[in-house]
């Protein structure tokens, strides 16, 4: 310690070793000042680090071959062989292929729903009707993924369901969607807007309350149609918040989301169910490969901290609104 | 009414239409269940309702009432969803209010300390690891201590604490009170709106997750009611512990029952719902003010 110090002497000249001597003196000061703030946040702070950042830093054991005996720090450091083992596998194509899918048919038609639906409710007149309609809408965000697949299941059900009821009642034949890989997209994709587009309305119709109603005024006094007041005013009024939205979408593209996957899928649609978060709960947990299941996580979490930055950025570019 | 053109009263008409078969399709599978929850049993194993119950029978409900296992993953679910909604709110609360004050000088690193787990976190493994190492490996601590305090929540009450005037700060610290003294006594008094928003956000979120439990809860004692849920209306197994008696057989009843559970699960969520709705909209309008 005494060497150290002695050394740091020579190196730092003395206006930067004056700096450096203010500085801690103002930090300290700071510390001093903001004390019972700090202590405030500290339990935070211990949360974070413990149940945010040490898993952040398990991670690690991505590139390494983890042994429960020899621990995170223990293990053999073994580079991208399980990144490798991955990329080389026959799954990485299917999953790859699949969480793309998923992700862009749920953004291209779980996307435009809620501005449409949002655009609608606010031009509703009658006050009670406006609210029935909005309070139902957000209700199914609020029942559980169990539920809901739960609910798939009974009603999708090829002998007792309603819904293969409903089929045959009107001259059709039952289909057993959950196991028909041609089915399980569609069903997934369309349950997951049913759950949303109401709740999700509800930042456009934030925006849409914003509006000044003198923009409004204007165009009815220049003719404008109800139609053409949507397209001209309330439309580019709310484009920012479409926008940020479709940035989170777009940064979110790769992470679909294994809870109700899981639950649904079955070894008969696995072909076009299984994404990348499906495969590392499988592999990871239910098989135990820690250190090839991180390595899949990883790679998910990188591209999606990827396309975050992307989006952010054209969107900085095309239209000058951004996350950050 | 105004004098209106025919366009606009047709597009008025649409509008009105399409909301109208929104709210219906959301509506639509809520009233099928309760409906198959009471029907008669018959009616229900011949698909015969379609909307409207047949018949009136509380038998199904009996049966689940009856069911121990049921009682007990409810009230473990009641202890998670109290426990981790009390451990969240106090932590974001917690940090917030440091965040709030313009002053404090490491108000930017520990957004930024905060708000990386928006972006990047630990991935399922290393998550899973952390629960064993801990030792929380099949204890209730496992689902109430690791939901902590979520970086978009922080900065929702950040931003809604921020808005509470400087002069009640100042005078309080005039008058001599120190931080922890302004926080209990003045914002945490007056941040009752965002932290009932906070509450509900975080209690709908700790009563219907499954995942955790499922992967840190092998004890059938620990589970909560979505864990059971997925075993009964996902996995197919029974939803009654005794046999049943009388004139409908076990595999008649069996399909209504799952409609029961739904029913049984739902009813707290849909009770609390209308009280709620105007809080949770509260909360994302603030949480859609950037900073």
């Amino acid at each position: 310690m005494a060497a150290k110090s002695v050394v740091a002497k020579r190196q730092i000249k003395p206006p930067l070793r004056a700096r450096a001597a203010a500085g801690a003196r103002q930090l300290w000061k700071n510390i001093r000042r903001d004390k019972a703030l700090l202590l405030i946040v500290l339990p935070v702070v211990i949360h974070y680090l413990i149940f945010v950042y040490y898993p952040m830093y398990g991670n690690i054991i991505a590139f390494k071959d983890y042994s429960p005996v020899l621990g995170i720090n223990g293990s053999e450091w073994v580079g991208f062989k399980y990144f490798l083992q991955f990329f080389r596998s026959p799954y990485f194509w299917r999953v790859l292929r699949n969480t793309l899918l998923i992700s862009c048919y749920s953004i291209l038609w779980g996307f435009p729903i809620p501005i449409i639906f949002a655009l609608m409710t606010n031009d509703l007149r009658n006050g009670i009707f406006k609210r029935v309609v909005q309070a139902v809408s957000y209700i199914p965000y609020f029942i559980s993924t169990v539920i809901i697949c739960g609910m798939l299941v009974n009603f999708l059900s090829p002998s007792n369901g309603i819904v293969n009821t409903i089929i045959e009642l009107f001259g059709g034949k039952p289909i057993n969607f959950l196991m028909e890989p041609g089915w399980f997209r569609t069903v997934f994709i369309a349950s997951g807007i049913w759950q949303g587009f109401g709740w999700s309305s509800i930042i456009y119709l934030a925006a849409l309350t914003g509006i000044n109603p003198e923009l409004y005024e204007a165009a009815t006094m220049d003719g404008a149609s109800k139609l053409q007041q949507v397209i001209h005013v309330s439309v580019p009024c709310i484009l920012p918040t479409i926008i940020v939205t479709f940035i989170m979408q777009i940064g979110t593209l790769m992470s679909v989301g294994y809870e109700k996957l899981i639950l649904l899928y079955n070894p008969v649609t696995l072909d076009v169910a299984d994404v990348i978060s499906s495969y590392v709960y499988r592999t990871g947990l239910v098989e135990g490969n820690y250190s090839f299941g991180s390595a899949v996580g990883l790679f998910n979490s990188v591209i999606n901290l990827l396309l975050v930055f992307l989006a952010n950025r054209i969107s900085k570019k095309v239209s000058e609104v951004s996350l950050w | 009414m105004k004098y209106m053109k025919l366009e606009d009263r047709l597009l008025q008409a649409v509008t009105y239409l399409i909301c109208f078969l929104a709210a219906c399709i959301t509506a639509y599978p809520l009233i099928y269940i309760f409906s198959m929850s009471i029907s008669r049993p018959e009616a229900v194993v011949a698909n015969s309702v379609t909307l409207l119950p047949k018949g009136f029978s509380l038998q199904a409900y009996e049966l689940v009432f009856r069911n121990k296992d049921i009682w007990l993953s409810y009230w473990n679910t009641i202890v998670y969803a109290v426990g981790g909604t009390a451990v969240s709110v106090l932590l974001t609360m917690l940090a917030a209010y440091p965040l709030s004050r313009r002053h404090f000088f490491l108000r930017r690193p520990l957004s930024l300390f905060f708000s990386i787990s928006m972006f990047f976190t630990g991935t399922l493994v290393p998550m899973y690891l952390l629960i064993n190492r801990l030792g929380l490996y099949n204890t209730r601590m496992a689902i109430i201590l690791p939901t902590g305090a979520a970086a978009y929540y922080i900065i929702m009450a950040r931003t809604f604490l921020s808005t509470i005037p400087d002069s009640l700060y100042e005078s309080a610290k005039i008058d001599g009170a120190g931080e922890f003294t302004i926080l209990w006594r003045i914002f945490v008094p007056l941040s009752k709106p965002i932290m009932a928003v906070l509450i509900l956000y975080y209690a709908v979120q700790q009563w219907n997750s499954y995942f955790n439990a499922m992967v840190y809860l092998p004890d059938k004692n620990l589970q909560p009611l979505q864990l059971y849920l997925m075993k009964v209306l996902i996995n197919n197994e029974s939803a009654t512990s005794g046999g049943v008696g009388g004139a409908v057989s076990m595999s008649m009843i069996s399909l209504q029952l799952k409609y029961v559970v739904i029913v049984v699960a739902l009813i707290p969520i849909l009770c609390v719902y209308p009280f709620l709705q105007k809080y949770f909209t509260k909360g994302m309008m603030i949480g859609a003010v950037k900073e």
